[in-house]
């Protein structure tokens, strides 16, 4: 989750139809999850300006990536947090998000991110797939990314 | 600047949030130009506690590093622009620079004008809204911050 302070908020004018929204200069990250950056093209112009999103919650990722915005999506990346104390934050670039179902959980259903290096996790503390979670289902391919991927979970 | 959208408002009630918080699930950044993630251990009430934080100009880098004091800064990170070229080969992850220090410093093509430098984990040094490598050469003024350095704090350690 994202929070923001009224220090560091920019008011934008209502005349300019951006009622409601609130321009941040500075974000704090709470509890210390993973997150994700997301770069979507904007079209009919090469090379084109990048409209670049962050995201807390991997459940509204997946509705942007089965949503209409899919085929422009050019980027997606998994901030992942250091994992012990001194280290750093790895950036891993996503090939393939896939629903899936957990046996072990009532078939509680997960979402999988699968990098270009053929890994696959679930959750914002990126805890590699477990054998339980199955019926796999392909949300979303990142087109350069998976080109690039060395193996899929296909 | 990242940008709100009230969509992804995620509602806390006024009494278990600090005065003027709010808390969302997703934000949108207005221009593509690099921004900075900040992770420093920071002393509150005799206790150190971890704190992250996305931070859009260098000059709130700064700001936020003299105002909070970290104890130790564990990480920083800038997050580059990027542009979307049908013809380029080689992308990856959002590009990250990793951060050893920052200076305050001047440049010698702009004498009168105090600028941001970060010294990457290459040591290379790289300044301005695309954190682009700096030329030209620069006299450092003022040390901001080196990462990893602990600048000292009392109390008891409780990660954030």
């Amino acid at each position: 989750m994202f929070a923001g302070a009224t220090r560091y908020a920019l008011e934008l004018p209502v005349s300019r139809g951006t009622d409601r929204c609130t321009c941040f200069r500075a974000l704090h990250l709470l509890a210390g999850d993973g997150w994700y950056i997301v770069d979507i093209a904007t079209p009919d112009v090469s090379p084109q300006p990048l409209n670049r999103m962050v995201f807390a919650w991997d459940t509204d990722l997946a509705d942007l990536l089965e949503g209409p915005s899919q085929a422009r999506i050019h980027q997606l990346t998994f901030v992942e947090p250091p994992k012990a104390p001194g280290s750093r934050w790895q950036c891993r670039s996503i090939a393939r998000v896939w629903r899936g179902r957990d046996a072990s959980c009532d078939g509680f259903e997960v979402l999988i991110f699968e990098t270009e290096e053929g890994d696959a996790f679930c959750g914002l503390d990126a805890v590699p797939l477990p054998q339980s979670v199955g019926d796999l289902r392909l949300v979303a391919t990142i087109a350069a990314a998976a080109r690039r991927s060395r193996r899929s979970l296909s | 600047m990242f940008v709100s959208m009230p969509e992804f408002r995620f509602p806390v009630p006024a009494a278990l949030a600090p005065p003027g918080a709010a808390y969302w699930r997703t934000l949108t950044t207005s221009v593509n130009t690099v921004w900075y993630i900040l992770k420093a251990w920071v002393e509150v009430d005799d206790e150190t506690e971890l704190r992250t934080m996305l931070l859009w100009w260098d000059q709130d880098v700064v700001e936020v590093i003299d105002q909070m004091r970290p104890i130790r800064i564990e990480s920083l990170v800038c997050v580059l622009p990027r542009v979307a070229d049908d013809n380029a080969q080689g992308d990856g992850p959002a590009p990250c620079v990793f951060v050893r220090e920052v200076w305050e410093a001047v440049e010698d093509e702009a004498p009168t004008t105090r600028s941001i430098v970060f010294i990457d984990q290459h040591g290379q040094a790289r300044s301005g809204l695309l954190a682009d490598e700096v030329v030209g050469s620069f006299d450092k003024v003022r040390l901001i911050a080196r990462v990893g350095e602990r600048r000292g704090g009392t109390g008891t350690s409780a990660e954030g």
